[in-house]
């Protein structure tokens, strides 16, 4: 999933550390005692103090303020295992950025250190995304925090995402190559990709079959049609290959959440051993396919069924 | 605990504030900081570990007892900074994790100011920047910028960019007087007082001082037999002391070779000002006035330095007011009234009177000395020791004269200098502190006597170290010069040059100084105010038209915009016929036909902005860097088609295709 942290710049606080609370009144005391000596010399010193203060402040300030955070992407991931939040942190300051720490708004422990970043340049981090559970996901805020040059003050501004992902079901149940070793019996012939019924037309080539339901549409032979007023789509090759059509009818005496998880985890096993495979899902069907698109779509439904 | 800082920046930093105090401290305590400085060091570098805590926290202890009995408090001022000194080197010692890296920091960032609450000269400046450096260094968090130049070169410019808002303060900031305006100024720079119940020791004390007195320039070079500065006229006096009394005014009669000085007269603490013999007329910003018998005072209490012109006539003749008022005497020995009756000689004139008093110290074996002993009275000085300076030989002489019937008084001041080419004047500095009498001659006239001034030559007690212009001033400066001596007083010289515009620019920048730049320039600032003023308006008319919804004001153009419009200018600068609706392939297309490597270019630098501006790709800095670098290659041609147009006589330079 793509996308870019939300159009308007967010704001960014600053507030002074302990330290910079301590180094201001020491400040104010030595103001205080270069009045009362009436003392050019400690007077100097004092202003430049307070400058020096104030521009560590302004460049605290800007650090967080001249970064942006662009081009966030969030990959969908199964629950109870860790996903990725990719970021790229650029500067579109006229000087370097020091120091920026980038975290989870809520989760401080995760922080990520960008110790430099030159001008006009950008670095790639990741936050870790972790979920229990199965289903959208919120991006997490993520804050963007500095003290540097002094630790005078700590300036932070939070990027509030409107984004999710979808977190997909926990990958559970049994194991897809156990399961079909166990089950090559009656159940599992209803479960593997059964052959495809031949016509019994004897004029009808021997590349096609009878639609089936699974079938995709658009691979319907209109001429067969015309000729023989039924649906009939070209045997490929895939056909002879072993493709698995997952029906969640049959795993009725599961817990829905245990069903799903069980789907997700053979889907991917399936996607993983080259399969052809399909599944039908409280009344929705995917036909036979393979590939990283139709193994997501799949996982996609399943995440936010 | 976590540490992330490093001590080495703090060490120094450390180092260099003792150094800038450790003359206000007692010797052991300067000597054990820096020692416990160094013993942190070889821990921290060798043994690559820290002292344990208790050893420091025992010592840290038994160092606030010390501190304590030896001052019985530790919040005055000197107490206070021994005790701080100490106990941020115990710290130092016991540096562990960065609670004690702040601490310190915050420590070292009083101490090293408030050294220059008891360091006043320019010299103090340097050090206390480096070490003020060192102490940014040392705060600067290290996690971004952990290379040494790197560090350092981030806080020379933190450091560079503040100086301009501190210069705008401390120039700006009204300086009103606090309760101790100018505590320690006085004492630290100048001593340039007698008080008015004159001791001879005073003046001894200041001849051991190089410091300056005043500064002067003249309308006209000066001989130095002229160079007599007055402060004080002493009248009354008590045993080998003096105190002013108050005599009569003085009579002018006659002014002759007038001369006229600026003098800038160094914080002194006391109201006392110096002018060239005689004085006539004083102006001044601060309120100064001739209080008669050649006296000058300011009559407002100093603050800062006093700069101050003086008409004074070299060749003035005065009378006293009331020749009684200088015939007082104090109470005299036998042995002292038979010296006066041996030396008086009735036929001689005043003048002659003088010089055989004088020519008595000489035959009588009298020794030139600033550490006579304590003499107690003028018999002691005359029959006892026969050692003494200035103000025992000028006392004395006054005395005798007295005693023979003629008045006589002692003048307090300063006599001679050095001539500073840098700045043009003259510098007079503590050890230049001298006394001298004024007698009233057969005409009635006063007249100055110096039985120091070199034409009898009294000999110097050889066996202590007289500052040279003590012994140039007695006639006994002999020693061969020599080019490095040379070299020392040109570069002491300029010094004193810079310490001068130091302290008339830095040191004395107050209310008066200040209402008198703000009065001086207030056009200046006006106009500089108008100007802020009217861009901090503008800026928020924009601002609220923006926020209102008015675009007209909006130039925020994509930068790939900004760069294809240049583009486009320069293509048209090389002679294509492109319009403001020239359509990209239009362009192209005419490119091509004239030139195919720029209509390349041409071709890459259009897919760059269109994939910028309406294509997925965004604009990256590559994509930047791309297109300004196409850029700049038609820059190089537009440059060359100029070049060929100015010298069309020669051939091109590239032939187009």
């Amino acid at each position: 999933m793509l996308s870019s942290a939300r159009k308007e710049t967010p704001r960014t606080y600053i507030v002074p550390t302990r330290f910079g609370f301590y180094f201001a009144f020491l400040c104010l005391v030595l103001f205080v005692t270069a009045f009362a000596y009436g003392n050019n010399f400690l007077y100097f010193f004092v202003f430049w103090m307070v400058s020096i203060g104030i521009t560590g402040l302004f460049l605290t300030n800007s650090i967080v303020s001249r970064s942006r955070l662009v081009d966030l992407r969030a990959e969908s991931f199964f629950a109870g295992e860790t996903g990725e939040l990719r970021v790229t942190v650029l500067n579109v300051s006229n000087w370097k950025l020091w120091d920026l720490r980038i975290q989870p708004d809520r989760e401080r422990s995760k922080e990520l250190v960008v110790d430099v970043i030159a001008r006009g340049a950008e670095r790639r981090i990741a936050v870790k995304l972790n979920a229990a559970r199965r289903g959208r996901m919120k991006w997490p805020d993520l804050r963007i925090e500095t003290n540097f040059p002094f630790g005078f003050a700590l300036a932070w501004k939070t990027i509030l995402s409107q984004r999710d992902v979808i977190v997909w079901p926990v990958r559970r149940g049994h194991d897809l190559d156990e399961f079909l070793r166990q089950t090559r019996g009656d159940q599992g012939e209803k479960l593997r990709g059964s052959p495809p019924q031949k016509l019994s037309d004897g004029n009808l080539p021997e590349q096609f079959r009878p639609f089936q339901d699974h079938d995709n549409a658009g691979a319907i032979n209109w001429k067969l049609y015309a000729r023989f007023e039924k649906l009939f789509v070209a045997e490929s090759d895939r056909d002879a290959e072993m493709h698995l059509m997952f029906d969640d009818d049959l795993m009725s005496e599961m817990d829905r959440e245990d069903r799903i998880s069980q789907l997700a985890r053979w889907i991917w096993e399936a996607e993983a051993s080259g399969f052809y495979y399909g599944v039908k899902f409280e009344g929705k069907w995917f036909p036979l396919s393979t590939g990283n698109h139709h193994l997501r779509e799949i996982l996609d439904h399943l995440g936010g069924a | 605990m976590k540490r992330v800082f490093d001590s080495h920046f703090l060490m120094g930093s450390y180092f260099l504030s003792q150094l800038l105090i450790v003359k206000e401290v007692p010797s052991w305590v300067g000597a054990l900081c820096m020692l416990l400085i160094l013993v942190r060091a070889y821990f921290e570098f060798s043994l690559g570990r820290q002292p344990p805590r208790w050893i420091t926290s025992a010592f840290s202890v038994a160092f606030a007892m010390t501190v304590f009995l030896l001052y019985g408090s530790l919040v005055d001022l000197e107490a206070a900074v021994v005790f701080l000194s100490g106990m941020a080197a115990f710290k130092i010692l016991e540096y562990q994790n960065d609670r004690d890296h702040r601490f310190l920091l915050l420590s070292s960032f009083f101490l090293v100011p408030i050294s220059l609450l008891m360091n006043f000269e320019l010299w103090y400046f340097p050090i206390v920047v480096i070490s003020f450096f060192l102490l940014w260094c040392a705060v600067l968090l290290p996690t971004g910028v952990s290379l040494l130049k790197s560090r350092i070169l981030m806080v020379a410019a933190i450091l560079g960019v503040s100086l301009p808002v501190t210069l705008a303060l401390f120039f700006i900031f009204p300086r009103l007087d606090g309760a101790y305006w100018g505590w320690g100024r006085w004492q630290e720079r100048s001593q340039s007082g007698f008080s008015g119940e004159h001791k001879p020791s005073e003046i001894s004390e200041l001849e051991l001082s190089d410091k300056t007195a005043f500064r002067v320039s003249f309308s006209r070079k000066l001989e130095s037999k002229d160079l007599y500065f007055r402060g004080e006229t002493v009248s009354i006096p008590t045993g080998i002391d003096w105190s002013r009394g108050k005599a009569k005014r003085d009579v002018v009669v006659g002014e002759r070779d007038p001369i006229d000085q600026t003098i800038f007269l160094e914080m002194s603490g006391n109201d006392w000002l110096f002018t060239l013999d005689y004085p006539r007329r004083v102006r001044s910003d601060r309120s100064v006035q001739l209080v008669g018998n050649g006296v000058t005072r300011v009559l407002d209490f100093p603050k800062g330095s006093i700069r101050y012109e003086v008409s004074s006539s070299l060749g003035t003749d005065v009378r006293p007011g009331l020749v009684e008022d200088y015939l007082a005497l104090p109470p005299l020995s036998e042995k002292f009234m038979e010296l006066s009756k041996k030396l008086r000689d009735p036929k001689l004139s005043v003048n002659q009177q003088v010089q055989k008093i004088s020519q008595f110290y000489l035959e009588d074996g009298f020794v030139y000395s600033l550490k006579p002993g304590l003499l107690r009275t003028l018999d002691d000085f005359l029959f006892g020791v026969k050692k003494g300076f200035c103000d025992h030989y000028s006392s004395a002489t006054a005395v005798l004269l007295r005693s023979m019937g003629i008045p006589a008084r002692l003048v307090l001041g300063y006599q001679g200098g050095e001539w500073v080419d840098f700045g043009s004047y003259l510098r007079v500095a503590q050890k230049d502190a001298h006394s001298w009498l004024e007698y009233v001659d057969n005409d009635g006239y006063w007249r100055r006597a110096d039985p120091l001034d070199g034409t009898v030559a009294i000999p110097v007690d050889q066996s202590l170290d007289l500052l040279p212009s003590v012994l140039s001033r007695t006639g006994a400066n002999n020693s061969p010069s020599q080019e490095w001596k040379k070299w020392r007083i040109q570069v002491s010289n300029f010094g004193d040059w810079l310490n001068f515009r130091w302290t008339m620019f830095w040191l004395d920048y107050n209310w008066d100084t200040q209402r008198a730049l703000f009065s001086e320039y207030k056009l200046v600032f006006l106009w500089v105010f108008v100007l802020f003023l009217g861009l901090f308006i503008s800026r928020e008319v924009v601002r609220a038209l923006r926020v209102s919804g008015v675009k007209l004001l909006q130039r925020q153009r994509h930068p790939a915009t900004r760069m294809c419009e240049i583009y486009r200018r320069k293509l048209a600068a090389l002679g294509y016929e492109i319009q403001q609706s020239s359509a990209t392939g239009e362009i192209l297309l005419r490119l091509n036909a004239q030139d195919r490597k720029l209509g390349a270019e041409a071709e890459k630098f259009f897919q760059f902005y269109e994939n910028s501006i309406f294509g997925a790709r965004s604009f990256s800095p590559e994509t930047q860097k791309s297109m300004t670098a196409l850029l700049r290659s038609l820059n190089r041609r537009t440059r060359r088609h100029y070049l060929e147009r100015l010298f069309f006589f020669l051939p091109p330079l590239v032939s187009k295709k």
